[in-house]
């Protein structure tokens, strides 16, 4: 079976080939090109990071253990996250599921999600953890065997991550199952859903919790130790019930050289993670019976939960004409596309994160702290070029893919009496007040986190505001000057070349507002702001012109 | 009320409609029958302004297609051979989110969406989302969906499709009952017994030419069959000259 499936894999990258090949060579191309210059950007981030830890004699092993047991636990909740949001489709839904479990290989298919969800979490981390490590090797030395050793304990972390979150799915699924008496009156993919946010959100906090209550200010306050190197126990302490403690154990261990004792922590692990694929087993042996269960409720998955919803039905009553009305229908498409919104908590989270790490890094340290007294301008560049970056993803996850993804349900508005440049405003007002409210709101909250004065908190949202609007602007403009009818799905259609496109064109964007935001912060000119300015404006009005005459020419 | 001219539409270097004319008065319902990929959507497609012709004019109401869609669009309703629509809509929704594209007031959607849901006994459905529909109720919402304005053309792609007998009976009676109410209707179907039971002319169509046109009588004896022949042996006749 698993050689069955092999080869359907191989054919289907090759028939990905068959139709516009020049355009795909180039869009695997372009994919590497990014590929290649995150890997770069990674590598020597990590390098001048560790550098600049390394020049600290004292605290410099204690930083490095520090920011390791952080970089691991965040991308094991990153791990976990998309792995549950994966693992509720994947395992629970209809979609490609009846063939295989209509045949006698039915018990499989946990082990085929479990494949599944394993391999596509391994090589984005792995793309981030090898540059890390060859970070490690030039700055502290890596042997060879500690190398190989890092890298099998952070496999066994991404495998730990996906089976943590599968066991997590299961669970619910059986205790839901048996509330309602084995039957499927509780077993809706709505109370799933709930419950298992509100599972995430509950270890989130104890993780959170266990974390922030590292005594940094105490830890700091070692300086006045008559010692040659501070005690690592506050750190141990905290983070050894962590999943991914004996990960970093085993990266510290190895740059310290200490091979026998870091080859020892995957080596206990590995029946922890044994363990884990017996519970996994058990868990999931009887799967088909929940899958049945689950499909008794057709489908009425989140979107009831959210009131939102009823707004977009109440803006459809409402509509006085084509325009308010594609504005609710958006709304409604939006807001109960349960597999989109898990996705923009996902990305909702992984900003989160990040805030809270810049909260932690800015706070934690006491009267050290980073404040936006001392450094505000790159604090607010950095929160900046944050804030564009997760607006991009956005823009590329929701608006860049809204025209191909309606192919099939085009001819709903393509035969009505309606301008298709009326449909594209309508959706750029949507998507942008959308996007606008959470980045004004993310930017508020770093405002808050990095302490701006008012003219600087006022300059740094208006920014924020402008450039949401141009990048919405620009994403929506790519996805209908060049639509892509190959497929529906969003994922697929924002790895596209215009995709990728827009992924430089956003990268820059953002780049060039930072620099002109923090010339203008440290008391520089005006006017490569002024020139930012008046680029946005110029953009929005050049591809609102080029997508509607490219929509005027469009066929369904 | 349709009138095209020498249509001809092509796909790259594949001519998928090849110079077709022919006129629809109101009154008339008009069946294309064809084998599969013979051009039969594409030509409607092409009336409800979903894809440009490459040569011809097509005028419905006296507007041309392309210099004046929305004023043509506004008098077509469509239904399509796949009823597709947004799986997290309602029904009701649906309809008002129609309506709403065709410029008709809440009060009047609200009147109208009360008056067209006992055609197909759908009351009570159309708070459920689309999704859970079966392919029958989707059908049936799609084509409550192109009655909701009032249009003058009816163009339908496949129309009984997955719908049930006593559904599609009531689709018949609706296309019949449109008809004589003055509207013209374009019905394109594989189900050579709908044509047979509604279409006042039929016209066939094969590799994208049509390759003839008229009333039942008139295509029997065009194919040389007898006065009892059904439209399955003529079709048969024609498609294979």
């Amino acid at each position: 079976m698993f050689f069955l499936l092999f080869q359907y894999a191989a054919r289907s990258f090759k028939r990905f080939f068959v139709k516009n090949r020049a355009a795909k060579i180039i869009t695997v191309f372009g994919f590497f090109v990014v590929f290649a210059f995150l890997v770069t950007v990674v590598y020597f981030g990590f390098r001048a990071g560790f550098q600049y830890i390394g020049k600290d004699l004292f605290f410099g092993d204690a930083l490095f253990l520090y920011i390791v047991e952080l970089f691991l636990l965040v991308s094991f909740i990153l791990v976990v996250a998309s792995a549950l949001i994966s693992g509720m489709f994947a395992l629970f839904q209809g979609g490609d599921s009846p063939p295989l479990l209509a045949s006698p290989r039915y018990q499989w298919k946990p082990v085929l999600v479990f494949l599944r969800m394993f391999l596509s979490s391994l090589w984005p981390l792995l793309a981030i953890i090898l540059p890390a490590l060859f970070a490690i090797g030039n700055v502290y030395g890596l042997p060879l065997a500690g190398f190989i050793l890092s890298i099998i304990s952070v496999v066994l972390v991404i495998a730990l991550g996906v089976m943590w979150a599968m066991a997590t799915l299961f669970i619910i699924a059986w205790v839901l199952y048996f509330l309602g008496r084995r039957s499927a009156r509780f077993l809706t993919f709505r109370n799933f859903t709930e419950v298992v946010a509100l599972s995430f959100l509950l270890q989130l906090f104890l993780v959170w919790g266990r974390v922030t209550t590292v005594d940094l200010v105490k830890f700091f306050q070692a300086r006045v130790l008559d010692v040659a190197t501070p005690d690592l126990s506050p750190f141990l302490e905290q983070f050894s019930v962590l999943p991914t403690h004996f990960s970093a154990m085993t990266i510290y261990l190895s740059r310290t050289g200490d091979l026998g004792t870091a080859f020892s922590y995957p080596l206990y692990f590995v029946p922890v993670v044994l363990s884990g694929a017996l519970a996994l087993y058990l868990l999931g042996k009887h799967h088909l019976i929940l899958w049945e269960l689950f499909q008794e409720h057709a489908a009425p998955i989140v979107g009831r939960a959210f009131s939102v919803s009823r707004l977009g039905s109440f803006l459809l009553r409402c509509s006085r004409g084509s325009s308010g009305a594609i504005v609710g229908k958006e709304t409604i498409a939006f807001m109960r596309n349960s597999r989109g919104l898990l996705w923009l908590g996902f990305i909702l989270l992984i900003w989160f994160l990040q805030l809270g790490a810049s909260r932690i890094l800015s706070h934690g340290l006491g009267t050290e702290r980073v404040s936006g007294d001392m450094i505000p301008s790159f604090v607010g560049t950095f929160q900046f070029a944050v804030i564009i970056y997760f607006v991009s993803m956005f823009v590329l996850r929701f608006a860049f893919p809204s025209f191909s993804s309606e192919r099939k349900t085009s001819w709903i508005v393509g035969s009505a009496p309606v301008s298709l440049g009326v449909v594209f405003i309508s959706k750029l007002r949507f998507f942008t007040l959308l996007f606008s409210a959470l980045t004004v709101a993310f930017a508020l909250l770093s405002v808050f986190v990095a302490g701006f004065s008012s003219f600087l908190a006022f300059l740094f949202v208006l920014v924020i505001v402008l450039a949401t609007f141009v990048l919405t602007t620009y994403g929506l403009s790519l996805g209908a000057i060049f639509p892509n009818f190959e497929s529906d799905d969003p994922e697929v259609l924002s790895t596209t070349l215009p995709g990728l496109g827009f992924i430089f064109g956003a990268l820059g964007y953002g780049a060039f507002g930072a620099y002109a935001l923090g010339l203008l912060w440290r008391g520089g000119s005006f006017v490569p702001l002024a020139l930012f300015v008046t680029l946005s404006f110029l953009a929005v009005f050049v591809l609102v012109r080029l997508a509607q005459q490219s929509l005027s020419r469009a066929e369904f | 009320m349709l009138n095209i001219s020498d249509l001809t539409k092509k796909f790259d270097e594949k001519v998928a409609v090849d110079d077709v004319s022919l006129q629809i008065k109101p009154g008339e319902i008009f069946s294309l029958i064809g084998p599969n990929s013979s051009g039969k959507t594409t030509i409607v497609k092409t009336i409800a302004g979903l894809l440009h012709p490459d040569a011809g004019v097509v005028t419905v109401g006296g507007n041309d297609v392309v210099a004046k869609p929305l004023e043509t669009k506004s008098v077509i309703g469509y239904i399509p051979d796949e009823p597709v629509v947004w799986g997290g809509m309602t029904g009701e929704e649906f309809l008002h989110f129609v309506g709403a594209l065709y410029g008709l007031s809440e009060s009047l959607r609200t009147k109208k969406v009360a008056e067209l849901l006992p055609v197909f006994s759908l009351q009570g459905l159309e708070k459920e989302y689309f999704e859970n529909y079966s392919r029958g109720n989707k059908q049936k919402f799609t084509i409550l969906a192109a009655l909701l304005h009032e249009p003058k053309l009816l163009l339908i792609d496949e129309p009984i499709v997955g719908l049930d007998p006593e559904s599609a009976a009531i689709a018949k009676t609706q296309f019949t009952q449109f008809a004589k109410q003055g509207g013209a209707v374009l019905l394109v179907t594989h189900t050579l017994s709908v044509a047979e039971d509604i279409a006042t002319r039929i016209g066939v169509l094969k590799e994208g030419k049509l390759l003839s046109t008229g009333t039942l009588s008139e295509l029997r004896k065009k194919a040389n069959a007898g006065s009892t022949a059904t439209l399955e042996e003529i079709y048969a006749v024609l498609t294979h000259a």
